[in-house]
């Protein structure tokens, strides 16, 4: 269906349902893409989260300083959750890739090939050393009150592309990330803009999207249901003006009509070709790196992709072991995702986003009396510096931008703070981070509260 | 202008008045310049020093207003207006000059020096001067006049409104429309079609007037407008946050039921509100009222951060009761509205005040099921214990550090507090124990066990809250299995402790402190702070004040707002500057005022209301008006409606023939199958996991208090109604009692059950081609080789109710013999004494093999004594057995000769202790050829059959005639 048959405008909205200003943001922007203020670079977002806290120090941020130091005390001391001890050096080695040179540990080489299409962020950081509240400030730009997600603001804000699917996706295998639908929860804006959770583990459709399948009529019976529906729902409206408060209703049975068969095909990858299944590889992370990728092609606005439930990159214990087996499971489905984009074309105007909503310690994490015992060879969290990437939608290709301290502790150079992130992101997508408002309870809400600054110098 | 602007700044004059609502503040370039980039950084940055509203002003220089910045500091002025280079504060912030640096701390980004150049340069525009004082603002804000009553009634205020326009009311809608819309409206309920019949008969003057008080009298008034109500009280069922995610209050149901029950009994609306914030503080009053206080303690939960906690009752108090955003001024005064920041930590003094009394209040009689009396006794105990065993360690532990503790005693002297903490944290020191070691408190380290909390470690942290959290849902399960209903309430502590402000919202950095006292723009201040308690009774009693000039306009307002669906005032919870102003002041304000005089009687608006031409008048359109009025805040027309999704589904409910119409008691589940026939209203409401049903139609998120509920049109309502299984049961049920033979009748019953009318011609004949075509029917869903139920003294009973994920006994496990016994896909709980049961029943004479691991996890504090699993054949008796206890088995076995019919039970039974008894267990059954997965053949219920009646009454509940009220 075109957008256009059943496009309602606000004026049209606010006469036809007799409501207020509070209510004004509903059909008419649930419906459809809309053009954001601002010229823009992005049209979509993809953001791979390495939940539970990738670490830096071992992935996107080499320290030799750390190596030197290796099992020596460092000058700098700061307050995470827990105690850490000596500078612990990483067990993974660096090579710089790409013609840019940036380097990038061993346990993602594949990414490593695509590192001229990334901006690096080397000076990330946040507020709080535990996992709640980051993630909240990641998803949602505040440790602790109830705000809406970014995905939420980004879907209210552009709309949906397709409106036969979700505009914002939630993409987590085997259940829920740590805090839950929190991280994607709408707050007070409408409902519709909260994200729909989907568990990649799951192949049947059904359980994929609530309601979605037609299990008790063939499809040819329904539409003979649907038919007598549109035919005594039109002499109803006839009476009444055609008001479009009931075309709309009329024109959602349509829509979720045809829903049904464009979800089946968005999540069917025996669509898929060989060449494909062997680019993003084997297992869980392929399979919904691949379904993301499916997502975004067909006009999802905002897909997030968890790496699993509660918070998989929490390396307390033994980095070596266990940040080797994570990124062993999703550096080739993200490397393979990031070129599909390009080959594509879609990378040009889909803004990617990898990191986790901390980084680790270079310090290593020390056992204590009552917790943790027995943890050795882990690091912390650590919310004073970390890196994320950025890469399509406008940023600058091939950037390390920032640098945390020696050690890699802090951010130094060049600080990101989460504010600024989002600041920059909603530039790229076409906001004016201190004018995207929505009016509640007497406040004009922002994603970035009262920061956040856009960071000129990573834009292309 | 952002929040920050004026974060920090205290009730002072001059900078508040800019809290206008468009006071005239000049459009100029220059004023804009300031205060989007010079003001907000004068805020944070340099009021704490240089304003009225410092501690203590320093180097006498205010940065405030215009005249103080021409004065300057003691050294002279700081700004020379178009001057930049020669303005002190321009040098200083610019840092080129070592004994001139500001703000201290780290130096302005050079994008703001750049900004503060310009502003110098343009001449340092400033708008304080000529700008309001606060208090006049207070005045000026309409919602804090008094309200003044009006000769006239409903009718002539509209009328006056729409004359002014041009504009006059529409003709009055017809009967059958009007009994339709003041049955919904009222009772959430279409009416019958011989209802219908007998008011489009009934001739005599006052049958409206007899419909309206029949209507308001029906116990289903309390259940309509009570669900209203609980949107205001952001109720929920479960607690959320998470720590406690998904855990269940034991007796959330008692406040809604209370909510219910009062509104039926019409109970003046002051002490409705009055007991939900102080029942407990009022002298005398009968217990049953006890359970209103659940408005205070059932909203969401911060257990890590009271002041969370603290802020969600402020802000359900207050916009909920007073239409006042007073939670905007936690963090700095209010931008727009009279409210100070001391009012807010005045109201905080109230609610963080507060706790759960040690035990909750009995509010009926019923039998207790005794079983959880001991169980809850040994969870205490174990708490105990652990708490005791715990504290000898550590005050062990901390007695070998005497000498490390007296050395740091001695290094502390001097130090400030942060230097303290990180001289703890380098030498691994415990701050609680030097603390007393530096306050020379005899034997230091051997701390009391009352302040074990001061010394435990992350793990017993983590350890006593497991252990809470199973109490509480031990007693979750204990009400949800019938134990005498209690109420959530609160009580005061003990010793009241004022709150001080906290600067920018920090907890960590005081300010002035603040006594409990009525907000300031209702007269309320330190002079005259309450002094009982913790002060909320003396709260709600300012609250419910007839000299209030807001309680009675909000709630007046918010039953007109479900009435008309929008409010006189569009944003009913705010009542300020902000807000939208009245369409209609001087009728909420009558209505308002005679609300009171009525002692504040809601069935009396009501009834006031319901019988005005206004409300009576048609939804039809008129072009005319619409031109001049579209948003029809005239009220020229009756505004035409969606139901909300309780009111679709207890409607389908009704047509199907099966409304439960019982009022009251535990909550049930809304995704559970068969569906339960009870009223939406008592549906289970698990804060952060709504039920797709639910949030798909734009039901209040319970996180914090809902104004109004948004109006989506959303494709997943549309998939609701055409493939839940919801809707198809009820149209089956629906299509199942029809009772005539010929299609045309058929067809006539189904319309008078559904939409309450008989057809017209042409839907007649609509109808009578559909039932009369062709159906093709989608063979029968395989129910598969698996059952799933409980096995009690050797006989399989199959659960009842499939609810989401999971089979189980009830619609609110636990469910009497079953008790808490479920089986999902991969996982389970046996019951109290029941053992749970997947059943495979063999298609043919096979010889199979079994895999599959069973799996009992434990805490770090164990409980329970595991579950012992067993596969049992109906021919051949019992195969084999695992106990497992924090352990796992792998549950295989090769060579099984089974015959054709022959049962394979997969046994689960909770051994002696039915305490912490869920496991894993997802056994494989593979023979040659084929193999049966517990898990990926898991299924619900088969969908019902729809015969083509069935699917006749399945349109009909997706037309928008069922789904609209005109």
């Amino acid at each position: 269906m075109k957008p256009k048959e059943f496009l309602i405008t606000r004026r049209e909205m606010l006469t036809r349902c007799g409501m207020g200003m509070g209510a004004l943001a509903l059909t008419s922007e649930l419906q459809g893409a809309k053009r954001p203020p601002l010229p823009f670079k992005a049209k979509r977002v993809l953001h791979l989260f390495m939940n539970g806290g990738v670490s830096h120090v071992d992935t996107f941020d080499p320290k030799p300083q750390l190596t030197k130091f290796g099992g020596k005390p460092i000058p700098i001391t700061l307050k995470t959750e827990r105690r850490t001890g000596s500078a612990f050096a990483s067990p993974f080695s660096f090579k710089p890739y790409g013609k840019s040179g940036i380097e990038v540990s061993e346990i993602f080489s594949n990414v490593g090939e695509c590192v001229d299409d990334l901006c690096v962020i080397r000076s990330m950081h946040t507020d709080i050393p535990n996992h709640e509240p980051s993630l909240m400030m990641l998803n949602c730009g505040d440790v602790r009150q109830v705000r809406p997600s970014f995905g939420s603001w980004v879907t209210y804000g552009l709309g949906t592309e397709n409106e036969n699917l979700p505009g914002f996706i939630v993409l987590c295998p085997d259940g829920l990330p740590t805090q839950g639908n929190q991280n994607w929860r709408s707050a007070f804006l409408p409902g519709a803009f909260q994200a729909t959770h989907i568990d990649t583990r799951e192949v049947q459709i059904e359980k994929l999207i609530e309601n979605i399948r037609n299990t008790t009529t063939t499809a040819k019976e329904q539409r003979r249901e649907l038919d007598l529906l549109k035919e005594l729902n039109q002499g109803f409206q006839e009476r009444r003006q055609n008001d479009a408060l009931l075309e709309a209703r009329v024109q959602s049975f349509e829509l979720a009509y045809r829903m049904q068969m464009e979800a089946d095909d968005a999540f069917d990858l025996t669509k898929e070709p060989a060449s494909m299944h062997k680019l993003y590889g084997e297992g869980m992370q392929a399979r919904q790196m691949m379904i993301a990728r499916r997502l975004l092609e067909r006009g999802v606005r905002f897909v997030q992709v968890w790496h699993g439930a509660g918070q998989p990159w929490d390396s307390h214990d033994d980095i070596k072991t266990n940040h080797g087996r994570l990124a062993r499971e999703c550096d080739q489905p993200i490397a393979a995702l990031l070129k599909d984009l390009k080959q594509r074309g879609m990378l040009e105007d889909t803004l990617v986003l990898w990191g986790g909503e901390f980084g680790r310690t270079p310090t290593v994490e020390l056992p204590d009396l009552g917790a943790n015992s027995g943890m050795v060879n882990g690091r912390d969290h650590n919310p004073y510096g970390f890196s994320m990437w950025l890469a399509g939608g406008g940023v600058k290709k091939g950037l390390a931008y920032g640098a945390t301290d020696e050690f890699g502790f802090a951010a130094a150079e060049n600080k990101v703070h989460v504010h600024d992130l989002h600041a920059t992101m909603l530039h790229l997508l076409g906001f004016d981070h201190e004018k995207f408002t929505y009016k509640y309870a007497g406040r004009d809400f922002r994603l970035t509260d009262v920061h956040g600054r856009v960071v000129r110098e990573i834009l292309a | 202008m952002n929040c920050e602007t004026i974060q920090g700044m205290r009730a002072h004059s001059e900078i508040l008045a800019l809290c206008w609502a468009g006071v005239a503040l000049a459009q100029s370039p220059a004023l804009d310049h300031f205060e989007t980039k010079i003001r907000p950084v004068l805020v944070a940055r340099c009021y704490g020093c240089h304003s009225a509203g410092a501690a203590a002003i320093q180097g006498g220089l205010r940065l405030d207003s215009t005249a103080a910045m021409q004065r300057g500091g003691n050294s002279g002025p700081v700004v020379l207006a178009g001057d930049a280079d020669g303005s002190v504060l321009i040098r200083s912030i610019r840092r080129t000059d070592k004994s001139l640096q500001m703000p201290p701390g780290p130096g302005l980004s050079k994008e703001v020096v750049a900004d503060f150049e310009r502003w110098v340069k343009d001449g340092a525009v400033m708008p304080m001067d000529a700008a309001p004082v606060r208090a006049k603002a207070g005045k000026t804000l309409w919602s804090l006049q008094k309200p003044v009553r009006q000769p006239g009634s409903i009718d002539d205020f509209v009328k006056k409104g729409l004359a002014e326009k041009g504009l006059a009311m529409s003709s009055e809608a017809d009967r059958r429309t009007l009994i339709r819309r003041v049955s919904i409206d009222v009772t959430g309920l279409a009416p019958t079609a011989a209802e219908t019949e007998a008011f489009m008969a009934d001739r005599s003057p006052d049958a409206y007037g007899t419909l309206v008080d029949r209507l308001l009298a029906s116990p289903h008034y309390g259940e309509r407008w009570g669900r209203h109500w609980l949107d205001v009280a952001r109720y929920a069922d479960s607690v959320n946050d998470s720590v406690n995610a998904g855990q269940r209050y034991p007796w959330s149901y008692t406040y809604r039921d209370w909510v219910i029950s009062a509104l039926n009994a019409d109970m003046p609306y002051d002490q409705f509100v009055l007991y939900q914030l102080a029942a407990d503080r009022v002298p005398n009053v009968d217990k049953k009222h006890l359970a209103a206080l659940g408005f205070i303690r059932l909203g969401r939960e911060f257990p890590k951060s009271q002041p969370e906690t603290v802020d969600d009752r402020i802000d359900a108090s207050t916009r909920g009761l007073l239409g006042l955003t007073v939670a905007c001024a936690r963090c700095h005064d209010h931008k727009y509205d009279p409210i100070p920041t001391k009012d807010y930590y005045s109201l905080y003094s109230i609610f963080s005040n507060l706790r759960e009394p040690e035990e909750l209040p009995v509010l009926g009689k019923a039998a207790e099921p005794t079983v959880y009396a001991a169980r809850l006794a040994k969870i205490r105990a174990a708490q105990d214990e652990y708490r005791k065993r715990r504290h000898a360690e550590m005050v062990a532990f901390f007695q070998t550090q005497d000498a490390e503790y007296q050395k740091a005693t001695v290094d502390a002297k001097g130090l400030s507090n942060p230097e303290i903490e990180e001289l703890v944290r380098q030498r691994q020191l415990n701050l609680h124990v030097l603390n007393r070691w530096r306050k020379e408190v005899a034997n230091p380290s051997a701390v009391p066990l009352a302040e074990f909390e001061q010394i435990y470690t992350e793990g017993d942290s983590n350890n006593t809250r497991a252990l809470r959290v199973r109490y509480n849902t031990m007693l979750a399960q204990a009400a949800y299995d019938g134990a005498v209903p209690r109420a959530m309430a609160i009580e005061d502590v003990p010793e009241p402790v004022a709150a001080h402000v906290f600067v920018r919202g920090n907890a960590n950095n005081p300010g002035a402190l603040t006594p409990p006292h009525a907000l300031t723009c209702l007269g309320g201040g330190e002079d005259n702070a309450f002094r009982e308690g913790s002060g909320r009774l003396e709260f709600a009693r300012s609250v419910v004040d007839k000299v209030n000039p807001l309680t009675a306009r909000v709630i007046v307002n918010r039953v007109w707002m479900h009435h008309f669906g929008m409010g006189l005032v569009p944003t009913p919870s705010d009542f300020g500057f902000r807000g939208d102003l009245p369409s209609h002041p001087e009728l909420l304000d009558t209505l308002a005022v005679e609300l009171m005089q009525s002692g504040w009687s809601l069935k009396r608006l009501h009834r006031r209301i319901l019988t005005s031409a206004v409300y009576r008048q048609g939804s039809g359109n008129n072009e005319a008006a619409r031109a001049v009025d579209p948003e029809n805040r005239l009220l020229w027309r009756m505004n035409r409606r969606r139901l909300e999704i309780e009111s679709l589904r207890d409607n389908m409910l009704l047509a199907a023939g099966r409304l439960d119409r019982g009022v009251g008691g535990l909550p049930f589940s809304l995704a559970a199958l068969p569906s339960s026939p009870r009223r939406s209203v008592y549906g289970f409401v698990e804060r952060g996991r709504i039920p797709a049903m639910l949030s798909a139609f734009d039901f209040s998120s319970p996180d914090q208090h809902a104004p109004l509920r948004f109006v989506t049109t959303v494709p997943q309502q549309a998939l609701f109604f055409l493939n839940s299984p919801f809707v198809m049961e009820q149209a089956v049920r629906a299509g199942a009692e029809v009772k005539s033979r010929e299609a045309d009748a058929q067809v006539g019953e189904l319309y008078r059950a559904i939409l309450g009318r008989s057809p017209a011609a042409g839907e007649l004949i609509a109808g009578v081609r559909f039932v009369s075509g062709e159906t093709e029917k989608l063979a029968a869903t395989e129910t598969g080789a698996w059952q799933y139920g409980v096995t009690e003294r050797g006989r399989f009973t199959a659960f009842p109710v499939f609810n989401a994920d999971r089979w189980q006994g009830g619609y609110a496990s636990p469910a009497g013999a079953f008790s808490k016994a479920f089986l999902r896909a991969t996982s389970g709980e046996p019951g109290d004494t029941t053992a749970v049961t997947r059943r495979w029943v063999s298609p043919e004479t096979v010889t199979i093999a079994i895999d599959g691991s069973l799996r009992h996890n434990q805490g770090a504090v164990p409980y329970g004594d595991g579950v012992r699993g067993r596969v049992v054949s109906s021919r051949q008796g019992e195969l084999a057995s695992w106990v497992v206890n924090g352990s796992s088995a792998e549950t295989k076995m090769a060579g099984i000769k089974v015959e054709k019919g022959e049962t394979l039970d997969f046994i689960v039974d909770p051994r002696k202790d039915p305490e912490s008894d869920g496991f894993n267990w997802a056994p494989t059954v593979k023979a040659a050829s084929q193999s049966w997965s517990a898990k990926d053949d898991f299924v619900g219920p088969p969908a019902a059959r729809p015969n083509v009646l069935a699917r006749l009454a399945h349109v009909l509940f997706q037309t928008n005639e069922f789904a609209f009220v005109e």
